[in-house]
């Protein structure tokens, strides 16, 4: 898969997915199609429960549905709950993950951080960290490639983990509530960053969020309530008013 | 008044159970008895020895950690910003200085957490907790395994101590009294002047009497256990003798060589029974399979120590004989004998010469030992062993036991080394169940996560391993008895600490294995 394909990032139809059974039956998510294209940048809303993680567990392959089919830069890899791919190896190649907390491995230094990703996917270490200290560069924190977690701000913290996500060329990028920690200044930086990394790498993002101050960083709002998809908005970032207009 | 059985019932039962226990209370068997007098002198020793020797020392150092050193200088040096040399050096002294036993360990590490409480997140003093704790965990490992390599050097030094006195005689067969083992297993007495008569047989290139027996005595108010050996002189002056000081026997009385361990000083005399004996040589590593070190003394000095009797006793003995003597005929008659009765022993030949422990053979070269043996034994007084026999009888007879319950002991310390270092291991899966979701999340094989904890369980017994050797390094030489550590028991202990370290790590792996990916969101 590159960036020149045609293909859309994801492509989920009819997911449902049912906790328990009888009468301790929830039905946590129903019948939801989604559909994110490359270099789109698409914001997942909601309260609290109505599915916006079920649904991102389920497009990252880590919570499979338990009915719909999701394809994947145009190969299916989930018919309902059956694998039809590897589903670890297929992660660890196609997708990227940030999440609300940096989720950083605390005694790896902010470069290794970036190199295990690869080194998983069986990259050489010499290579691997060549290609983690030009994405901490890219995303603007290579002087800081050689602290500790510890030692970096939230701010540093969650570009460390964007450039993790990046690491091994992910088509699909999947952020749940990564802005939660931040301040607004802050947070809006990373939502930019998201939108910098889907137009210039070519990869789908799907942010599930809470912040509704940094929508206008979207190019499609979407919204989750009682397990249903339905479009909260639909305007490019260019239409709206950009951070320098505030 | 009505009685309430739902609760009542229970301290009708206990008071019942008591009244029981009191009313069978075996007081006045042995068994009991010794165990109650066993259980109070434990506690006294407990109290004399380890509370003041180690609790309480302690208590101080733990006092003082928590006191004394900040967070940000446990930060600083064994921390994870630290330099790896120099957390390595600050580790290896404060090592040698908080060298105490594991139950000590657990106040020094409960005072490390003290000195986290300052201002700072939560998670830091947690971790800050846990690694302190890891740390003591790991440091009561190498005590454990230090144990395992004392007991089996103390093993070796046993058989070896046993077996020195055989090796260093270098006699090819050893003349008993008939149906014993020999003088290392117990007493055994054949005449002195056997030696003349296994002369006589062809093969026999030498024969010596051996004399072999355990004195104690008050030295500088304090008990000295000696083994005192007999060396046949003039023909053997003690030339083969490993001295670390001093010369061999240069007369035929009154001189002795010491081991080292008994500590006398050479030029100095000790006074056992009507002489005085001058220390001429330090011998070293010359120690019985009891662990008292050896005395060499001539054969009839080491009798005149051992069949030592008060001067009454004697003039006692001498009168009996006169008397016995004068009541028979042969006495009447022979006036001669009457008087040679009233003097000492070896004056009259009929009373036997003197006894020895055995007598210690060496053959012509190229003669078959078992065939002299087989003639000598059929000899109806004494028994024979060969050297080699000499040498199973000390090891699977004598220190038998002591080599079981030592082998036993190693393997029950083995057991629980393998169960703590499981237990930290499974601490550490846990604190790391994020890190390991997260990993499988960015599709890590189960192999990388099996070897990484396996690669940790490797450390930890590396680690455990090494503070093993240098604690031991230190502490045996000064034990009571000899520790031999060989190259075959560190390999053998390494080997053990691989094992032991696979095995420990199963519990966190199945651990790392039932993590789900999704674990990172939550």
């Amino acid at each position: 898969m590159t960036a020149t394909d045609r293909t859309p990032a994801v492509e989920a139809t009819g997911l449902t997915k049912i906790y328990g059974s009888g009468n301790t039956e929830v039905v946590a998510m129903k019948d939801v199609s989604l559909r994110v294209e490359r270099g789109e940048v698409v914001a997942l809303l909601g309260p609290s429960g109505a599915g916006k993680s079920t649904l991102l567990t389920a497009v990252g392959l880590i919570n499979p549905p338990t009915a719909g089919r999701i394809v994947i830069g145009g190969v299916p890899v989930l018919e309902a709950d059956r694998a039809l791919v590897d589903l670890r190896v297929f992660r660890r190649e196609h997708l990227g993950f940030i999440f609300q907390k940096a989720n950083l491995i605390p005694f790896l230094k902010a470069v290794e951080n970036v190199q295990i990703a690869m080194e998983v996917n069986d990259v050489a270490p010499r290579a691997a960290r060549q290609r983690a200290l030009e994405l901490l560069d890219y995303l603007g924190v290579a002087d800081r490639s050689n602290n500790l977690p510890d030692a970096l701000s939230g701010g540093q913290q969650q570009r460390v983990a964007v450039a993790r996500a990046l690491a091994n060329h992910p088509s699909l990028l999947l952020a749940d509530e990564p802005t939660a920690a931040l301040d607004s200044h802050r947070g809006r930086q990373v939502m930019e960053l998201f939108r910098k990394v889907a137009h210039e790498q070519g990869a789908g993002v799907i942010v599930v969020t809470h912040d509704q101050r940094a929508l206008d960083v979207f190019d499609r709002t979407l919204e989750m309530e009682d397990g249903r998809l339905r479009p909260a908005h639909a305007k490019t970032a260019g239409q709206t008013n950009s951070p320098s207009q505030n | 008044m009505k009685t309430n059985w739902k609760t009542e019932w229970k301290p009708l039962v206990l008071i019942a159970g008591l009244f029981l226990a009191f009313f069978y209370l075996p007081v006045g068997a042995p068994r009991f008895d010794n165990a109650v007098t066993d259980a109070f002198e434990l506690v006294k020793w407990y109290a004399q020895e380890h509370v003041i020797v180690c609790l309480i020392p302690a208590f101080f150092i733990a006092g003082a950690i928590g006191v004394f050193v900040s967070q940000a200088s446990v930060m600083k040096y064994p921390g994870q910003k630290a330099n790896k040399v120099l957390a390595y050096g600050v580790a290896s002294v404060s090592g040698t200085i908080l060298a105490v036993c594991s139950c000590t360990v657990l106040h020094l590490v409960g005072a490390i957490p003290l000195s986290f409480s300052g201002p700072g997140p939560v998670g830091t003093k947690r971790k800050g907790y846990l690694a302190a704790l890891i740390l003591g965990l790991v440091f009561g490992i190498g005590l454990l395994l230090m144990i395992v390599l004392g007991m089996s050097g103390i093993y070796r030094g046993m058989i070896d101590d046993a077996l020195v006195v055989v090796d260093r005689v270098g006699a090819d067969l050893w003349v008993v009294q008939r149906g014993t083992r020999g003088p290392f297993a117990e007493i055994s007495r054949v005449p002195a002047n056997l030696e003349h008569c296994l002369l006589a047989v062809p093969g026999v290139l030498s024969a010596r009497s051996f004399v072999s027996h355990n004195i104690q005595r008050e030295h500088n108010g304090r008990p000295l256990r000696i083994n005192v050996q007999g060396l046949a002189w003039p023909d053997d002056k003690g030339g083969w003798l490993p001295l670390a000081a001093g010369r061999p026997l240069g007369q035929a009385h009154y001189e002795m060589i010491a081991d080292q361990s008994l500590g006398l000083a050479l030029g100095g005399q000790l006074e056992l029974g009507k002489d005085t004996y001058t220390v001429v040589g330090i011998a070293k590593g010359m120690v019985s399979s009891g662990g008292d070190g050896i005395a060499f003394f001539t054969v009839h000095d080491a009798q005149a120590v051992q069949f030592d009797l008060p001067g009454e006793a004697i003039r006692m003995e001498r009168a009996a004989r006169v008397r016995r003597g004068a009541a028979q005929d042969v006495g009447r008659l022979q006036p001669l004998l009457l008087e040679r009765g009233g003097g000492p022993a070896s004056g009259i030949p009929a009373l036997g010469p003197a006894m020895v422990s055995a007598i210690t053979v060496r053959l012509a070269e190229g003669i078959d030992s078992l065939a002299v043996a087989e003639t000598i034994s059929a000899w109806p007084d004494v028994s024979v062993h060969t050297q080699a026999g000499q040498r199973e009888l000390l090891v699977y007879g004598m220190i038998d036991k002591a080599r079981r319950q030592i082998g036993l002991f190693r393997v029950l310390l083995v057991i629980i080394s393998t169960i703590i270092m499981a237990l930290i291991l499974y601490t550490l899966t846990l604190d790391k169940i994020h890190d390991i979701a997260l990993l499988k999340l960015m599709g890590a094989r189960n192999s990388m996560i099996v070897g990484l904890i396996l690669q940790q369980a490797l450390l930890l017994g590396i680690i455990g391993y090494g503070i093993a050797y240098l604690l031991g390094q230190w502490v045996f030489p000064k034990f009571p008895r000899r520790v031999l550590i060989t190259a075959d028991d560190l390999w053998g202990l390494a080997m053990v600490v691989v094992a032991i370290s696979f095995m420990a790590s199963l519990l966190g792996i199945w651990k790392a294995m039932r993590v789900e990916p999704n674990k990172v969101l939550s």
